[in-house]
């Protein structure tokens, strides 16, 4: 559990599908928000998900962006 | 006047109003008249995985029933909204009562138009609520003949959906190829690929010009003379906006125009989604109707607007699909371009195609690559502000 995800709100457009996947890490409002943690893989099955390409990830032991 | 909004129409467009009404600190009343039964829910999985997975229906309410009792926003299910009298800010319903409003957004969304030689037939179908998909899934069974009019989105899913499900499709085109008045011939003929690679027939530069049959359709003759066979027909041609509840109104039934923001003419007046027509800054004109994304912010931006806080850029006009497994992402205005340019190879499922117009970005599809979006997207700003400057 190394991954960190941020939401990029401007691109955001509120799909849900993030929520669906992993609620305990996502949560849709107007945008979505981060609300949690989880294993590494599920919060890259959900930025992968993501129409909207709004979820980032990087890795927060080599600060490398893994996502997109 | 009490502060109340009413929100006419249960779409995307309408339930996004509503939580932003209340996630900026509204306390009026917020009612939404919802010509469906059921509450607000997502259609773009409809003519995606809920036509094959009937468990995937669970998955579509935007919001669970206690949402809308803890946000205080009520749903008039199975109601319509049927008439505007915007002297006297109140909007009739089809049981005959009236609701007074401070603020309206007109919502109500479009319908699917039928052609008429398909009308009154009973294995016809379009697609845009929960019981056509089920309809169009109960349809598709292994070994059924499946006739598609119209390479649409619509057309398209609901055709790769098929032909997963083991249906025979046909899809017939009135155009030389799938949205190739919007994305030109090349990638027109890209998309035709992607059917016959799956075993989806796809007839081009086809007309109907006859349907054989008695209550059920069993063919269809088409322009060249070919006829095809069929156990069911999905017309996808397009929807109409649904504005007729307001033919006695000031609007006169005609296309709402509203400005970049949804504000009609007419004060305390609102419109976003399929029944709108917002003044598009980039284009210089309105535009009708919307894609998914565009129409739920564009239903935020109304509420902002309502509430006089500032809406916040419109963002770029942008559309997603999953064909055969591979997603397919659209971002700005291709029928502006002079030229287009792949990075990647334009045969295969993953390229980004770039439209231009004197050199200038206008446009971008992207096949296979969804990570490039963010990029795309950069791209698509940055030339519009160079525009502007």
């Amino acid at each position: 559990m190394t991954y960190v995800a941020r939401i990029d709100e401007g691109a955001c457009a509120a799909h849900g599908d993030c929520e669906a996947i992993a609620p305990e890490i996502f949560r849709v409002d107007d945008v979505a928000v981060v609300i949690g943690e989880g294993p590494d893989e599920l919060m890259l099955e959900a930025a992968r998900v993501c129409p909207s390409v709004a979820i980032v990830i990087t890795d927060s032991d080599s600060g490398e962006q893994i996502y997109p | 006047m009490s502060a109340s909004v009413v929100i006419a129409g249960g779409g995307l467009a309408g339930q996004r109003c509503a939580e932003a009404l209340r996630r900026s600190g509204y306390e009026g009343t917020v009612t939404i008249v919802c010509g469906e039964s059921r509450r607000p829910y997502d259609r773009p999985p409809l003519s995606k995985e809920v036509l094959h997975d009937a468990a995937a229906e669970e998955r579509l309410a935007f919001r669970p029933e206690a949402w809308y009792r803890e946000k205080d926003v009520e749903l008039l299910l199975g109601m319509q909204a049927s008439g505007l009298d915007a002297a006297a800010r109140t909007v009739a319903l089809s049981d005959g009562s009236s609701l007074p409003y401070e603020h309206l957004l007109i919502a109500t969304g479009g319908r699917p138009r039928m052609l008429r030689e398909f009308a009154g037939f009973e294995n016809v179908s379009t697609l845009r609520t929960l019981e056509d998909s089920r309809a169009l899934r109960a349809a598709m069974v292994p070994g059924a003949r499946l006739l598609v009019i119209g390479a649409g989105f619509i057309g398209q899913e609901a055709a790769a959906a098929a032909s997963k499900a083991g249906a025979h499709t046909t899809i017939v085109e009135a155009a030389p190829a799938p949205l190739a008045a919007l994305l030109g011939a090349e990638l027109g003929a890209w998309f035709a690929e992607l059917h016959r690679a799956s075993g989806v027939e796809l007839l081009p530069s086809e007309q109907v010009e006859r349907v054989h049959g008695n209550g059920r359709v069993q063919a269809v003759t088409l322009g060249s003379g070919r006829t095809v066979e069929c156990d069911h027909v999905l017309v996808g041609v397009g929807i109409e906006p649904c504005l007729d509840w307001l033919a006695d109104s000031a609007f006169g039934g005609a296309v709402v125009h509203t400005d970049v923001d949804g504000r009609s003419e007419i004060p305390g007046v609102y419109a976003a989604g399929d029944a709108a027509a917002l003044f598009d800054p980039r284009l210089g004109r309105h535009v009708l109707g919307s894609h998914w994304e565009t129409a739920g912010r564009q239903g935020a931006r109304a509420a902002k607007a309502m509430l006089g806080l500032d809406p916040g850029p419109a963002g770029v006009s942008s559309f997603w699909s999953d064909l055969y497994g591979t997603r397919v992402q659209y971002l700005g205005h291709a029928p502006l371009a002079d030229e287009l340019s792949f990075d990647g190879d334009p045969r295969s499922r993953d390229f980004m195609a770039t439209f231009t117009t004197a050199g200038r970005p206008v446009a971008v599809l992207l096949a296979g690559r969804p990570q490039m979006l963010p990029h795309a997207r950069e791209l698509l700003n940055a030339s519009n502000e160079r525009s502007q400057a």
